[in-house]
């Protein structure tokens, strides 16, 4: 089947979300974005790197190179404690967002 | 807070482009080996494993501009490029690029220097009192149709103008009357006027020192001046004692 597009703005908030529970690095987020979503989604590094680099800037994420469980070198990211907050706003806008399509799509 | 960190990051990524262009490009060469490692994981050859990584990339160096260009601040990279790419046009064609500054700075300059007069002459107020309510009063030829059926009036009419006057508060009256100061050093020639009595107080003005001329010193003919600050300044060294001297001039010596 053919994988879903990344709905516009969700890709911050599924990055923070991810990053919450543990630091992780750009190949780590990726595919853990693919098995979360049941394979629907599937992000272009071309699309994930300028979202971390842009979140990092922004000093919700923070990057640090460390050793892999297999000895290479990664650069992985983790939350900061204004990224947190930017976390919890994005996910009540979303809930919102979420809801309110739903309700109209179930009024209609 | 996020604004200090953009900041702090334009900055870095400015003054540490090196470093910042190698992380950038060991994060997504980390990325193709782990894809690669997880393609082999899968039953991929070693080839194989790397070409499909690479597709999963999509190109390292569009994959590298999508980053450069999503960053804050990629507007600064444009902009330098730009500088650069100008720089470059002005050495290869230095005539065409004197011409075209000379053009500008000639246009600068101009307009500079209108927008300065345009600015004194009909932008500020004068620097009187109530500068608004400021009117200049000329007889008028009759039947005259342009400036140049405009003249002067004479002391005569003044006075007349003043006593039957019911719309200004008030009315002065001056005339050009340069005069050559002689008298200590070189003698000099300084531009000046003769007024009413009523000049300063219609320009709400008062000098420094001393005071104004008085409505008896006019009627009788009294020669007294009230000079510049700057005049003063130079030819009398700022004294202050200059309140009552005897100024000589070819005009008349007058106090």
């Amino acid at each position: 089947m053919e994988k879903l597009d990344i709905p516009q703005g969700t890709l911050d908030l599924m990055i923070l979300t991810m990053l919450a529970r543990e630091p992780m690095h750009g190949y780590g987020i990726s595919q853990r974005l693919a098995v979360l979503s049941r394979d629907q989604f599937r992000v272009n590094p071309g699309s994930l790197f300028p979202s971390l680099y842009r979140l990092e800037q922004d000093g919700k994420l923070k990057g640090q190179w460390r050793a892999t469980e297999n000895n290479r070198r990664a650069k992985y990211y983790r939350l900061t404690t204004s990224g947190r907050r930017q976390l919890e706003e994005h996910r009540t806008r979303w809930n919102r967002v979420s809801f309110a399509v739903a309700s109209v799509l179930e009024g209609a | 807070m996020t604004l200090l960190h953009r900041l702090a990051s334009i900055v870095r990524w400015i003054f540490r482009r090196n470093q910042a262009e190698r992380d950038l490009n060991d994060e997504l060469q980390t990325f193709v080996d782990m894809a690669a490692a997880d393609e082999i994981r899968d039953g991929a050859t070693g080839a194989e494993a790397r070409r499909r990584a690479a597709v999963q990339l999509g190109g390292m160096e569009q994959a590298k501009e999508r980053v450069r260009g999503a960053r804050h601040g990629a507007w600064l990279d444009v902009a330098g490029r730009d500088v650069r790419y100008g720089l470059r046009q002005v050495r290869r064609n230095p005539a065409f690029s004197a011409i075209a500054i000379a053009t500008l700075a000639l246009g600068i300059g101009g307009t500079t220097a209108m927008f300065g007069v345009f600015d004194a002459v009909l932008v500020r107020p004068l620097p009187y009192a109530d500068a608004d309510r400021l009117v200049m009063v000329w007889d008028w030829e009759t039947g005259g149709t342009d400036l140049t059926s405009r003249f002067n009036s004479t002391p005569a009419e003044w006075i007349e103008w003043r006593r039957l006057n019911t719309v200004f508060t008030d009315l002065a009256c001056t005339q050009p009357a340069d005069a050559t100061l002689s008298g200590h050093g070189e003698p000099e020639l300084v531009p000046a006027r003769k007024v009413t009595w009523t000049f300063w107080s219609v320009l709400g003005v008062q000098p420094m020192l001393g005071r104004a001329f008085t409505e008896d010193e006019d009627n009788k003919g009294v020669r007294v001046v009230i000079i510049s600050h700057g005049l003063w300044q130079r030819r009398f060294g700022g004294a202050s004692d200059i309140v009552g001297r005897a100024i000589p001039s070819t005009t008349s010596p007058t106090k």
